[in-house]
């Protein structure tokens, strides 16, 4: 945390003591929300969403959910969700995104109601696309799996999510969304 | 995104309950004493020794069945004001507490692991780069001390030293 901690204290010394235009420049940097930041904001608002789940078996299923996204301690994409898959418990989580300047990536934390742990996603925006790629995922049978979630803009009141893995070398579209802004 | 893991292996595992994986109420009941609304006093240290009287507060509780989410703004000036929050659970599977902060100035995520030991809740965080090139870890110790108050405390690692950066007492 602070991670934070260290930047805000050396922060307020310098705001206390120095003139502030000496402070370093990553200094700055950082405790400057990142331009690149914006290209989220097309997120920002109350969406519905319908879908289909897809099972190996070529079997599909009609979700549905919702999604409220803010911008939360400045810098913070926070996208909060409940989805809603036939005969399944409820999902409820949250994603958090922002832009790394120093790694020159978009991150993404993932939380849930139904998992014990969370995921971290990394990735990039472009042609009004956001594709975040997590860490490997430790399934309880053994293996690891990795996840893509895409998050397109299609228009200002249409956005589109996918979530899909790799499975043996292929490709698998797991969860298809439009969401349409309430 | 909903997506999560488990939804994604129910949707997979189609004969089957989902994974979900069991809330750890005793785990989450051993850290309880931060839930709820508190107001806090202490100190902080900046890289130069210089200590800073720090004010906040820190308010908390459980979201998603499973997550404490500990909201905390610490003001350490006229000019500076951190938020954060730590988003905290028991991983059942690595039999470990495990959070995620994020603050209002900072672009990274810091992670932490720890474990509780009598009154503490002690998490040390994976190692974070401050700056290019400059990675370090950081220690953190929450206790109980009474019903109504629990103390904080950060410290950062340089070298084979635990160097304090934060102490705060909070109380309802």
């Amino acid at each position: 945390m602070v991670t934070t901690l260290t930047l805000a204290l050396a922060l307020t010394t310098l705001t206390q003591n120095q003139d502030p235009t000496q402070q370093p420049a990553v200094q700055q940097n950082r405790n400057t929300v990142p331009r690149e930041l914006d290209e989220l904001k097309f997120m920002l608002g109350t969406w519905e969403g319908k879908g289909t789940g897809n099972a190996p078996d070529k079997s599909t299923s009609q979700i549905d959910g919702s999604a409220n996204v803010t911008l939360v301690m400045d810098r913070w994409i926070q996208w909060e969700t409940v989805d809603n898959a036939p005969e399944r418990a409820s999902m409820q989580g949250r994603f958090m995104m922002t832009y790394n300047p120093l790694r020159k990536v978009y991150e993404g934390v993932w939380f849930d109601n139904q998992n014990g742990f969370a995921t971290d996603f990394t990735g990039n925006f472009a042609n009004g696309t956001l594709n975040l790629t997590s860490e490997p995922v430790q399934m309880e049978e053994g293996g690891s799996w990795v996840y893509t979630a895409t998050y397109t803009k299609k228009s200002d009141t249409e956005m589109t999510f996918t979530l899909s893995t790799n499975m043996d070398g292929q490709n698998v579209k797991m969860v298809d969304y439009v969401y349409m802004k309430r | 995104m909903l997506t999560t893991l488990a939804f994604t292996t129910a949707l997979l595992a189609t004969t089957q309950d989902p994974m979900m994986s069991p809330i750890p109420k005793t785990e989450l009941s051993a850290i309880s004493f931060l839930t709820g609304g508190f107001k806090g006093t202490g100190t902080a240290s900046d890289p130069t020794g210089a200590v800073i009287k720090t004010t906040g507060t820190s308010s908390a509780k459980i979201e998603f069945d499973r997550w404490l989410n500990i909201h905390s703004v610490f003001n350490m000036g006229p000019h500076s004001k951190l938020e954060g929050r730590m988003l905290l659970t028991y991983n059942s599977t690595k039999k470990q507490y495990e959070g995620t902060w994020f603050d209002n100035m900072s672009d990274t995520a810091l992670a932490a692991r720890g474990y509780t030991e009598g009154k503490y809740l002690v998490l040390f965080s994976d190692e974070f780069e401050m700056m290019p090139g400059q990675k370090t870890l950081f220690k953190i110790v929450y206790s109980k001390e009474s019903a109504r108050s629990y103390k904080f405390s950060m410290k950062m690692k340089a070298g084979d030293q635990w160097l304090p950066m934060m102490t705060m007492d909070y109380k309802r």
